[in-house]
Order: C-alpha cells, then sequence, then structure tokens
C-alpha cells in the first residue's frame, strides 16, 4: 500500500478527553513548588551565615593554636593546684 | 516559585487549550499515565514562563505547543536513558526496568479497536523516527496542521518542514518494508 494511504489513516485516531482531575492536580503540584522554593534573599542570607561559621571557627583554631602550648591535663591540674609530682610530702 | 499570572487567566489558559496539548501528548506517548505528567508539566511551565512569554514572536498557542513538543521529546529522551540504565541493572538482577518497557507498548486511547493493530504499528513506527522527523510528521499528518504553523510551532522554514517530512516519508517507507520482509 502507498505511503501516503497509510499516513492518511493517522488521522482515524480520535480526540480523546483529558481527565476531569488534572487541574486540581496541576494546581496542587504548583502549591507545592511555592512551598518548597525558599526566596532567593534568604537563600543567599543562609549561605552568607554559613561562611561566616566557618571563617568564625577558623579563626578561633588558628588563634587557639598558637596560645595553647601545655596539654589540657596540665591545665587542669595547675587551675586546681593539684601538684604534678610523684612524691608524696613536699620537703 | 513566584507566580506570574493570576488564577483567573490560568484557569482560561487550561480550559482553553486542555485538549490541544493532551492530546498531541498522547500521539507522542500513547499512554494516559505518562501524559497526564507530561501534561501536568507543560501547564506549570505556561504558569512560571507567562512573563517571558512574547506575543509579537510566537502567539500564544504556538508558544504552548512549543514547550508542549519540547517537554514530550525531553520525556522520551529521558525515558531511553532510564531504560538503557535499566537494561544495565537488569543484568546484575534488578527487575526494575520491566514496568518502562511495557510502558512503550501501550496503545493510543484514541484508536478505534478495529485499528488498533494497523494504526497502534504506523504510530510505534513514527515514534522511532528522529524526533524533529517525528515532529514535523505528527503536526502534519496527525494534527493536520498547514505546514506554515508546523514550521511556525517548530521554528524553522517551510521548506524546512517539506524536507523532514519527505524524509518521514523515506524512513517510514523503509521501516515498513522491513517489517513486512520480516513476517
Amino acid at each position: 500500500m502507498n505511503i501516503e494511504n497509510k499516513l492518511d489513516k493517522l488521522k482515524k485516531i480520535r480526540q480523546v478527553e483529558a481527565p476531569p482531575f488534572l487541574y486540581n492536580r496541576i494546581l496542587h503540584k504548583m502549591e507545592q513548588g511555592t512551598e518548597m522554593v525558599a526566596p532567593i534573599k534568604w537563600r543567599l542570607t543562609f549561605a552568607l551565615l554559613s561562611v561566616l561559621i566557618i571563617l568564625l571557627n577558623i579563626t578561633i583554631l588558628i588563634r587557639s593554636k598558637g596560645q595553647n602550648n601545655r596539654s589540657s591535663m596540665e591545665q587542669v591540674a595547675s587551675s586546681m593546684k593539684l601538684s604534678t609530682t610523684n612524691e608524696f610530702y613536699d620537703e | 516559585m513566584v507566580p506570574t499570572m493570576d488564577n483567573s487567566t490560568f484557569s482560561r489558559i487550561y480550559n482553553e487549550y486542555i485538549s490541544m496539548v493532551y492530546n498531541l501528548v498522547l500521539h507522542y506517548v500513547s499512554c494516559h499515565e505518562d501524559a497526564q505528567d507530561i501534561t501536568q508539566d507543560v501547564f506549570i511551565k505556561i504558569y512560571k514562563n507567562y512573563q517571558s512569554h512574547n506575543p509579537e514572536i510566537a502567539s500564544l498557542k504556538t508558544w504552548i505547543y512549543r514547550i508542549t513538543v519540547n517537554q514530550c521529546l525531553d520525556f522520551l529522551r529521558n525515558r531511553k536513558a532510564k531504560k538503557r540504565l535499566g537494561f544495565i541493572i537488569s543484568l546484575v538482577g534488578n527487575e526494575s526496568a520491566k514496568p518502562l518497557n511495557e510502558a512503550i507498548h501501550s496503545v493510543h486511547p484514541g484508536i478505534a479497536a478495529e485499528d488498533k493493530d494497523e494504526l497502534q504499528q504506523l504510530l510505534s513506527l513514527v515514534n522511532k523516527l528522529p524526533d524533529k522527523q517525528k515532529t514535523a510528521l505528527i503536526l502534519a499528518r496527525i494534527e493536520d496542521k498547514p505546514q506554515q504553523e508546523v514550521a511556525e510551532i517548530m521554528n524553522i522554514s517551510v521548506k524546512a518542514v517539506e524536507s523532514l517530512l519527505q524524509r518521514a516519508r523515506l524512513n517510514l517507507e523503509k521501516k515498513l518494508k522491513k517489517g513486512e520482509g520480516s513476517k
């Protein structure tokens, strides 16, 4: 059979009605979309805050490294005025 | 998401174009469930991008046609990629590839029972054509649009549409002969 005749048969495909619930489904999905995406201002603020917190942490770490060379056990012992020697009595 | 049109405008556009969009999508996917998902995405895109539509460049109808065609082609590309991935996974032992294969073989709901075999076979051959040829053929032969309108929707010249239709016809003829030969 001629290809043109075959292709003409495609016109026999009937129009189909879209399901009536589709409109509500679309509205529902759009509402979900508005809830999920945060505004750009919020996202920028959040990003800026995160960077600030990370920078603050790095600064504290660098500063504390330079100041404290003694071990933490020694610090506790000296602050509580505990002796760090093995002798029982000071003579 | 920033709303770009009020609900009454959206409702009017939906009522005016739902049948056009849904039926065009069905020509590409032949399956109610997939057609519903794609139609849903098309109308969300219309809602989101309504402000970017310029009536001087394309009419609302043409713009909606373009969105629908692109959404269908994206869906088919994704399905193809998922099918490939599913096949690889199924080789390892997972069965997740099966439903995707079944969806491809579903029958267009607009085809009458007496024409089912012949028309569905023809439609599935149309769907195996390259994207542009397939779109030109669907718009010109199933949707019965004049070549000028097909050219506007596809954003190409009328000559290019003619050439696409000619190549689509030749490809289909080859595929049909191949099909008859293998029987």
